[in-house]
């Protein structure tokens, strides 16, 4: 049977490396700059294939490449995080070229002999289902926290490889675009003890590059942020990838107005408060602590 | 003569909110083609805004060893509406009440608790059942039930005219998002807008309120513009107990989570345009009947007022009366200053050092203010309230300043009075006693339940009620449907 | 020069019905549109430039939906139907496309449940892809792409043929009145089977085993604020939303 591969082409992409089989040595296919190919080689890597990528060509022109140089060495499983979109242009054109099965959200995979077996999220994750597959496999893997240490006597291969007909003309930094478009927000609620502490949270809000929103008491009864910045039911309507609920108890029209965010963050001193039975994560505190240590954390980067 | 239709439907209900919703539902279930014309550009109606539901014999109030029968539950409507209200209709809901509650677990709601409203009021029945998320989680596993089954679900479309062929009706013509014009046809038409609230004209004239009403501040959404009963009536339809609104008090320009608008809710000393005193103020327990009172005010407009020591007593110990989720009892009103920074320059709030300066800051006539603080100290001094016979626990001095006045009026959350139905919720025509063929209303477009007025001693009653009105009359229109098909 | 654009190709967490065991029901006879779908038929209009547009989908797909929307026709394979295997669904969409004459750009919604599903339909077609865009149009002979990832905006040339994955930015914002989705219901819909494209009927893949995940509430962190606040940044990067 053929090789273990893992597809890196963002910095978080090392640790998929943790989801994969574990005791199979694993070649890593890289595309991206010399940081990130000497990042991947870490304990269990065997060898990291590099692809740079020419300037002003983004690294999913060069997923044809990648795809055919894996194809080559037959390989049983290939692994990549939904992260970078260069890494899911190679899965694809590996599913398609080997005939392997490709699932996303898996969180962990284990070898049943003639098949294997695949476990993830499924249904938007409210569900952990496993599936028994035909070899190969193309998985798109939850990364996890676990990242293996360096070892800096892994090979780095530099890989030449033409690119597809796609190519960079423009980049600049995309303008902030109002909440409806906002890829972050955060909004607070009446957790907020005064306005002037607003600052607080706008100062969060400016760390995260994220629109400042609020329940609809902090607008209407309060005053203190602008009728068109509360989010609900009757007010806006967002879907962020994130949003962080600050001191926001989560009343179910609040919620109909951030239901289409990716990913929901509450931060609530009640444990009890309806916002984290809507949201993905929590902290469970005083705003006036968490706040102000989320800023720091997210300034030291 | 045959109409020319742009499509045809088994089904068509107006309005996509919880009784139009649960048509709908229950519509797709029997089999029928169904669509549902919303006017608003999105989904729910007043029935986002609902808190708990009505029901009796509930599996949910059996698992948690409540008895509420229906038996109690009928007497209880009917007394509460002096016997106004159409015995059928009231059968008809307190008979199914139960099943609502099991059709919307086995689409996905979760019942979280049964229980009264206020929890100072002894009178309740415990009826409400309080789902995971509230009304709108039901509002969205409606949809989502609905869609699953085929319904078709179109939003900025207004059903503008019912069509009628010999007496029955057979389609409507609506307007869609663009403006265009359709003719659709319907072998039942489900009519279920959600009453006039939001209608101001109609408020006027329909509601026992009368040109009070003009004052009133509508707390839902925009499109219950009472066009069920407009079009019912034009078709020949009758209506029956159009007046009772469900009302609740709020300071002026605020939201009902507010804790300005909380302490103007509280039973202290309330006072009209004229500077005197009017009523017992624990009405306010019941946030209904309190409405009532202030509704009826000249202006549609009281003042509560109190002294800073009350005020640290709202800050400290919490409000004396709840307002359901929003303001729950005992709740400390901590953020009345923080709120009254804004509403001492809008003219919701004043706040002064002296009796007269608070009476010149919200118009009443000073001297009457002050004559009217006096008589209320003294029986707060005494212990009794000679004229309105308030309990002694919130007899409370106004003698510490500064002083507040909280300007209150009535908030309206749906009106709950309209097209006269029978007890199968076919719309009954005018100066007859038989049902207009092919038409329904349900929800608070229909009549029957109350006389004038909104029972809060039967928590949850609206919704509950939309609900089930809403799947009683897509099963009969579902029957008509198979016993007319099996005549052709 | 025919542009194609792939609609209720993505089921949408929404959509299921998930019982306590965990197994997961899907609508059977229809999906509801993915979050994407809107912005993907919005963009392949502008694509098509006026031109033939031309609708893909599978057995629960809702031609009517698509043709509201400017499809001029649309292709739908009855008897197959979205599964968790994005290359299984990518490949029925290949056969369909290449059912469509002078077929070179097509266009799909860049579903975050179905991550796999643009590339590996770009791999079966042997095309390159141009993944999580805003907006397209056609420029010349070949495609101006605009995204933005990480805040970052990014102007992308490709030339023909290729496949353009769009990320919706927004709810739509204006959809059809109910006239002109009565009268898409006229517009051409071509329903063809799998083996009419020589397709290897394959089931949509089914677990083995399917549970509630353990909590499914929402991961706490409580305690110290330094380390809460650690644990949620680690946790929100491999979310990548930061």
């Amino acid at each position: 049977m053929g090789e273990d591969w893992l597809v890196v082409t963002d910095s978080q992409d090392v640790g998929a490396l943790s989801r994969l089989l574990p005791d199979a040595p694993v070649t890593a296919m890289v595309i991206g700059d010399r940081a990130l190919a000497e990042s991947a080689a870490v304990a269990g890597v065997a060898v990291v294939h590099w692809i740079e990528p020419d300037e002003g060509v983004p690294a999913e022109a060069y997923a044809g490449a990648a795809a055919a140089s894996i194809l080559a060495s037959s390989p049983r499983l290939v692994a990549a995080t939904a992260l970078g979109p260069a890494s899911r242009a190679v899965l694809g054109a590996l599913a398609a070229g080997c005939g392997a099965t490709l699932l996303s959200g898996v969180t962990a995979v284990r070898d049943a002999g003639d098949r294997v077996e695949v476990t993830g999220g499924a249904a938007g994750g409210d569900v952990v289902a496993t599936y028994a597959v035909p070899w190969p496999l193309c998985a798109l893997v939850v990364p996890s926290d676990d990242v293996p240490a360096p070892d800096p006597s892994v090979l780095v291969a530099p890989l030449a490889a033409t690119d597809s007909p796609v190519r960079v003309t423009a980049r600049r930094v995309s303008q902030p675009s109002g909440l409806a478009d906002a890829a972050r927000v955060v909004g607070v609620g009446r957790g907020l003890r005064s306005k002037a502490d607003l600052d607080l949270v706008r100062g969060l809000a400016d760390r995260l590059g994220a629109e400042l929103a609020c329940s609809m008491p902090l607008a209407d009864d309060l005053g203190w942020l602008p009728r068109d910045r509360f989010l609900g039911r009757s007010g806006q309507q967002i879907s962020p990838r994130l949003y962080l609920a600050v001191g926001l108890s989560g009343a179910p029209q609040h919620l109909q107005g951030v239901r289409g965010a990716k990913v929901i963050v509450g931060i609530n001193s009640d444990p009890g408060a309806g916002i984290f039975r809507a949201s993905d994560y929590g902290i469970v505190g005083d705003l006036y602590e968490i706040v102000p240590a989320l800023t720091e954390a997210l300034a030291r980067g | 003569m045959t109409t020319q239709f742009d499509a045809e439907y088994d089904i068509i209900v107006v309005g996509a909110g919880a009784s139009g919703l649960s048509a709908a539902v229950e519509a797709v279930k029997n089999g029928n083609t169904v669509a549902v014309l919303e006017k608003l550009d999105s989904v729910g109606g007043r029935g986002q805004f609902v808190e708990g539901s009505t029901a009796f014999e509930s599996a949910e109030q059996k698992k948690r060893g409540i008895e509420v029968t229906r038996a109690q539950g009928f007497k209880a409507l009917m007394d509460e509406s002096q016997w106004r209200a159409n015995a059928e209709v009231v059968s008809a809901f307190v008979h199914n009440a139960a099943t609502t509650i099991r059709k919307l677990s086995d689409i996905g709601a979760v019942w979280e608790d049964v229980t009264i409203y206020a929890y100072e009021q002894e009178s309740e029945l415990k009826t409400m059942h309080w789902a995971e998320g509230e009304g709108a989680r039901i509002i969205e596993l409606m949809v989502k039930a609905a869609r699953d089954g085929g319904a078709e679900i179109y939003l900025s479309t207004a059903a503008t005219e019912l069509l009628t062929e010999s007496g029955r009706v057979v389609g409507l013509v609506a307007k869609d998002a663009d403006g265009q014009l359709l003719k659709l046809g319907a072998k039942a038409v489900i009519l279920a807008g959600g009453g006039y609230a939001s209608s101001p004209e109609m408020m006027e004239k329909h509601s026992w309120y009368g040109k009070n009403a003009r004052y009133f501040v509508d707390l839902g959404t925009p499109g219950n513009t009472g066009d069920g009963m407009n079009m019912a009536v034009a078709a020949g339809g009758a209506t029956a107990e159009t007046g009772s609104v469900l009302l609740m008090p709020v300071a002026k320009g605020k939201t009902i989570t507010s804790h300005v608008s909380g302490a103007g809710s509280q039973p202290y000393l309330w006072v009209n345009t004229s500077g005197r005193r009017f009523t017992d103020e624990v009405v306010a327990m019941n946030f209904s009947d309190a409405a009532n009172v202030i509704a009826q005010c000249d202006q549609g407009t009281s003042f509560t007022v109190f002294d800073q020591a009350t005020k640290s007593h709202l800050e400290t110990d919490g409000s004396d009366i709840s307002l359901g989720t929003f303001i729950p009892y005992h709740a400390p009103l901590d953020r009345m200053d923080a709120e009254l920074e804004q509403d001492l320059t809008t003219g919701t709030a004043a706040k002064a050092d002296t009796v007269a300066e608070l009476a010149e800051m919200i118009g009443v006539p000073p001297q009457a203010l002050a004559l009217t603080i006096a008589r209320y100290n003294e029986m707060v001094d005494g212990g009794v309230d000679d004229d309105f016979y308030k309990p002694a626990k919130y007899l409370r001095a106004i003698s510490h300043p500064p002083y507040y006045a909280v300007r209150m009026v009535a908030g309206t959350l749906v009106s709950v009075g309209g097209i006269k139905v029978n007890g199968s919720f076919q719309v009954v025509g005018e100066g007859t006693d038989a049902p207009i063929p092919g038409l329904y209303a349900v929800g608070a477009e229909a009549s029957g339940i109350y006389g004038d007025t909104y029972p809060l001693t039967v928590p949850g009653n609206i919704s509950g009620f939309s609900y089930t009105s809403g799947w009683l009359a897509a099963d009969h229109a579902s029957a008509q449907i198979v016993k007319e098909a099996a005549l052709v | 020069m025919t542009t194609v654009v792939a609609f209720n190709v993505a089921r949408e967490p929404a959509a299921a019905r998930i019982l306590a065991d965990g197994s997961v029901i899907w609508p059977t006879r229809k999906l509801p549109p993915a979050e994407d779908d809107h912005a993907a038929l919005s963009a392949a209009v502008v694509l098509a430039d006026g031109g033939e547009l031309v609708g893909v989908t599978l057995g629960q797909g809702d031609p009517v939906w698509a043709a509201a929307r400017g499809t001029t026709r649309v292709l739908r394979i009855s008897d197959v139907v979205v599964g968790d295997d994005d290359s299984a669904t990518a490949a029925a969409l290949a056969a369909a496309v290449a059912e469509v004459d002078g077929a070179d750009l097509v266009v799909l919604g860049d579903s975050e449940h179905h991550p796999g599903l643009a590339p590996a339909l770009a791999g079966h077609l042997g095309w390159p892809c141009v993944l999580a865009a805003a907006a397209a149009a056609r420029v010349g002979e070949g495609v101006e792409v605009t995204r933005r990832i990480g805040g970052v905006e990014e102007t992308i040339s490709a030339r023909l043929p290729v496949v353009i994955a769009i990320v919706a930015e927004g709810e739509e914002t204006s959809p059809p009145g109910m006239k002109t989705m009565l009268t898409a219901r006229r517009l051409p819909v071509h329903d063809l089977v799998a083996t009419d494209l020589a397709l290897e009927p394959v089931p949509p893949l089914e677990p083995v085993q399917t549970r509630p995940p353990s909590s499914a509430a929402a991961r706490l962190f409580d305690g110290d604020p330094q380390q809460a606040v650690g644990e949620l940044i680690k946790a929100l990067r491999s979310e990548g939303v930061l």
